[in-house]
């Protein structure tokens, strides 16, 4: 019986990296070919003989483009994290892996300067987890960035304990943007698959990062940087369970 | 004029490279279809390129390995590497890459890229 079962994962997990590899295979070729198709269009809007109509048109034409690609993008990120298995989870210093995402968060954006304070009332926490945690953090202060319109953006980082419940972690992301508004909150709490309105309108990112939480054995928690007002920014915050030595 | 290296193993993508460069006054000096390749012309070019532009998913060797050979050449060489996998982008950074761009990018985000480039020491 057990070993029946086993191979039945055995073979569900072939199938899931065949699934990967041809996903992989077949995004990275598509976008290859979304940039002769877009680079081609841009030739010919700049040409000084295209016509205003036609312009037009190569804009739309253009604008799809970009969103394909953009969804391509956005799967694949998802698809990784299906991918992700606890076994291979390793023993993260959560400090180091914040760091290192600030710092790729600045390789991003060379020429804005980005006021990013960290505060570890935590003092030194291990978590388990993969590269992938990174890759969250990542995205909560990029998005911390994109939501800010200012010119120098900035962003709070803290790492506290909950009160409750013991042995967890929290990760706070507070940024001055617009904000998220009530019922995209409830939506992004919710513990089944996101809606076609939520993706649309929240993007994948933050369901990448609430995926991710899920999936490191912790959860996202959304909210306002001032309690009641979300349109002075949101407070992102990644519990995660604590490694205890 | 700025002289261009381009590698990249689809050939529609070198002939890309080559009208949009041309178009916005630069010269492709070099073009190599996979990192060996790359390597090998780039060890024995007369008159090296100013900028390589270098696709990471490629025959033989990837774009991270053909860089560091590159580097290992010319520490100065300036490499912007483009790829269509974003997920490769930390490790071109911090092998040395001075740039990346992911596909499908756009015809100015290439141009500023190369100028930035261009002026960099």
């Amino acid at each position: 019986m057990g070993s029946t079962t086993g191979a039945r994962s055995e073979h569900g997990r072939d199938e899931n990296n065949d699934c990967l590899f041809y996903l992989d295979l077949m995004s990275h070729d598509i976008l290859n070919f979304n940039q002769a198709v877009l680079s081609y269009l841009e030739i010919t809007l700049n040409d000084a003989s295209t016509s205003e109509e036609t312009r037009h048109y190569l804009l739309s034409a253009i604008d799809q483009i970009r969103n394909s690609s953009q969804l391509i993008d956005d799967v694949k990120k998802m698809a990784r994290l299906e991918q992700v298995n606890s076994d291979a989870f390793d023993t993260l210093s959560l400090e180091g892996v914040i760091q290192g995402s600030i710092e790729d968060l600045r390789l991003m954006h060379p020429d804005m300067h980005i006021e990013v304070s960290v505060r570890n009332d935590a003092g030194h926490v291990n978590v388990k987890g993969t590269d992938v945690l990174g890759d969250v953090f990542l995205n909560l202060l990029a998005n911390a960035v994109r939501q800010d319109q200012s010119e120098e953006p900035v962003i709070e980082v803290t790492i506290t304990r909950p009160k409750a419940p013991s042995g967890m972690v929290d990760v706070t992301v507070e940024d001055r943007g617009s904000g998220i508004p009530d019922q995209m909150k409830r939506a992004l709490a919710g513990e089944k698959r996101a809606d076609n309105v939520t993706r649309k309108h929240a993007g994948l990112g933050l369901l990448m990062v609430r995926a991710a939480a899920k999936r490191f054995g912790g959860h996202l928690i959304i909210g306002d940087r001032i309690r009641g007002d979300h349109t002075k920014g949101a407070k992102l915050t990644v519990r995660l369970p604590e490694v205890r030595s | 004029m700025t002289s261009i290296m381009v590698v990249d193993d689809e050939v529609f993508i070198v002939d890309l490279y080559r009208d949009i460069l041309k178009l916005k006054g630069y010269e492709v000096i070099a073009t190599a279809y996979d990192g060996d390749e790359a390597v090998r012309k780039y060890q024995t070019m007369e008159k090296r390129p100013d900028i390589i532009i270098l696709d990471h998913r490629m025959p033989n060797k990837n774009g991270v390995e053909t860089m560091v050979e590159i580097l290992a050449m010319n520490k100065n060489a300036k490499i912007l590497f483009v790829s269509a996998d974003i997920m490769i982008e930390k490790e071109a950074l911090k092998n040395g890459a001075r740039g990346f761009l992911s596909k499908p990018f756009r015809m100015d985000e290439l141009v500023e890229s190369i100028e930035k480039l261009r002026h960099e020491p």
